[in-house]
């Protein structure tokens, strides 16, 4: 990929690489921290209140992932469809098609069901190191709930909530298929663009994107082993 | 009538749907009087805490401190309204701060409330804990842990503190010299404390009034002395382990007669017609060694104990009497000898059942 580039620098200055790099960290940002306060907020509720519903809706909520995304796509399209034409419009409301298909919030809304599992597990695992005990010391000091949440919970679970923003990060970056059918008009990414080069077979033009989400990757992996490195060290 | 600083009264103390520990009724009389709950392990000790802590839900009965009902079948104060402390027997320090952090954090509460009686440093001094102030939990000891989350739960000042099997994790070398300068701090700070234990002699130590919680309910409450000489059931007897049930006649007023010790001399603690057999408790020190008594028994066992020996002496009848020798006893027993026995035989207080 590097050669490619080197030798076909042209490449790098058709591809509008700020507007690729500027929609990926857009979705990237967007549908991580939407991830990661779900997941934050649904294994602070299970902790607190051992609901067997909530339970059970938190393990329906992660099978997700085991969904191939194409299949996810089109479930999903299917089901606003359908929910558009069976209840919305019977209501006399005005169409919601527009608003989830082919949005930023469809395309959000897919990478949430898909990836809400390493969301939700990440944290979970996190939290599962710190004895419940502490949690009630905590309130036997004077903290309310919110307080031993923002107190004692989010800096304890710093490092598991850095390393799942980066896993779904990364699972994002490159995410293909539901990117593909669900993404706006004229909203490419460096994966889409890649694929689009490469289906093409301009496995030179494919080159550049490519390389930039490996170094988009890269310097994910690089500040976070960093930072969880030197709060180890500490 | 006297108004208690605590009382918990008619309590079902359950662990979800379960109930632990039926129908528990006592009360600390004053402001700073400890008091411990004495009890087998999983017998419920650690679930009465909680529910007074407000970690446990109350279903029947009601809790109350200092005229301020905490928990009842209506109300239910949460644990952060209660100012009520509990040191957990397992480390419950927060993992991300320093000790130092963890024990200030204690400070933070009430210090607009009350007057500092106590300063970090004393409290470090006191529990020997100034060699971990700037580590973090995992990189500290049990013992430690234990004593740097009591001094956590000391400085907080609380109206009650609740104290799990405070020093189960610290060296035995150390746990007596760090018995005495909890005893030392609790009495300064003038905090109501209940410390549950399974160790009796910490209990007794600490304890203004000792419970003894067995079979799902609080068997005697009173003090230590009471606890340990007068015990009130055979239960208590069986779970302090510090004597034995030999079968007796009352013969009079003052005298029973057992078959393989004769004519045993005292004062009845509760009334009994003459000619009623009963079962006396013998302690290991109701009995007296006497190389010239005409009573002997086999000796079957001896154990080294630092102040004394125990005896275990086989009687005719195959009942082994335990007997407490002062260590220095110019006279020692081996096993297979022949001990004697001081005739006649007094006991203080003569306990049947």
């Amino acid at each position: 990929m590097m050669y490619w580039t080197i030798k076909f620098p042209e490449n790098l200055f058709d591809l509008k690489i700020l507007d690729l790099l500027m929609n990926t960290l857009y979705l990237v940002i967007l549908s991580s921290l939407l991830l990661i306060i779900f997941g934050l907020v649904s294994n602070y509720g299970n902790r607190v209140n051992k609901n067997k519903t909530l339970n059970i809706l938190s393990t329906l909520s992660i099978s997700g992932y085991a969904i191939p995304g194409v299949i996810l796509a089109v479930a999903f399209i299917t089901f606003i469809a359908w929910f558009d034409n069976s209840v919305i419009k019977n209501l006399g409301f005005v169409s919601i098609k527009k608003v989830f298909i082919g949005s930023i919030l469809g395309l959000v809304l897919v990478y949430f069901i898909r990836f809400y599992s390493l969301a939700y597990n990440g944290i979970k695992s996190g939290y599962e190191k710190i004895n419940i005990s502490v949690d009630e010391s905590s309130y036997l000091l004077g903290y309310s709930k919110r307080k031993t949440f923002m107190n004692i919970h989010i800096p304890f679970l710093r490092n598991s909530l850095l390393f799942v923003g980066i896993l779904v990060s990364l699972e994002i970056i490159r995410e293909l298929p539901i990117t593909l059918i669900l993404r706006p008009f004229n909203f490419e990414t460096f994966a889409t663009t890649a694929y689009i080069s490469a289906s093409e077979d301009l496995l030179e033009a494919a080159a550049v994107p490519s390389l930039f989400l490996i170094l988009i990757a890269t310097f994910f992996i690089i500040v976070t082993s960093k930072y969880i490195l030197r709060d180890n060290n500490d | 009538m006297t108004k208690n600083f605590f009382e918990v009264n008619n309590v079902d103390f359950n662990v979800g749907n379960k109930t632990k520990v039926k129908n528990v009724s006592f009360a600390i009389e004053n402001q700073g009087d400890v008091i411990c709950l004495l009890g087998p392990s999983g017998i419920g000790k650690t679930t009465i805490l909680r529910t007074i802590a407000g970690l446990e839900k109350l279903k029947k009965g009601s809790i109350i401190l200092n005229g301020k009902t905490l928990s009842s079948e209506n109300i239910n104060l949460e644990p952060e309204e209660r100012n009520v402390s509990l040191a957990f027997q397992d480390n419950s320090l927060f993992p991300h701060y320093t000790i130092e952090k963890n024990i200030s954090l204690g400070s933070e509460r009430n210090k607009e409330k009350k007057e500092k009686k106590i300063s970090l440093k004393e409290i470090v001094d006191l529990l020997d804990i100034f060699h971990i102030l700037n580590k973090y939990p995992h990189e500290i000891s049990a013992g430690e842990a234990q004593r740097a989350s009591l001094a956590r739960s000391l400085i907080m000042q609380p109206d009650l503190l609740l104290l799990d099997e405070p020093l189960s994790n610290v060296d035995q070398s150390f746990k007596e010299e760090i018995q005495v300068r909890l005893k030392k701090i609790l009495n300064k700070l003038k905090i109501t404390t209940i410390i549950v234990t399974h160790d009796s002699y910490e209990a007794f130590y600490l304890g203004s009034k000792c419970g003894i919680i067995l079979n799902q309910e609080l068997k005697q409450f009173d003090d230590p002395y009471k606890v340990y000489h007068l015990p009130n059931s055979i239960e208590v007897v069986n779970f302090l382990n510090r004597g034995i049930l030999v079968p007796a006649k009352v013969t009079g007023k003052n005298t029973l007669e057992n078959w393989d010790l004769g004519t045993i001399e005292g004062n009845f603690i509760k009334e009994y017609p003459e000619g009623a057999n009963v079962q006396l408790l013998l302690q290991p020190e109701d009995l007296e060694h006497d190389d010239t008594s005409n009573l002997k028994l086999e000796v079957v066992d001896r154990k080294f104990r630092g102040t004394n020996f125990i005896y275990t002496l086989r009687a005719p009848s195959n009942t082994l009497i335990p007997v407490f020798v002062h260590s220095h006893h110019i006279h020692q027993h081996e096993v297979d000898e022949k001990f004697g026995i001081k005739r006649p035989i007094h006991i203080d207080h003569i306990v049947c059942f």
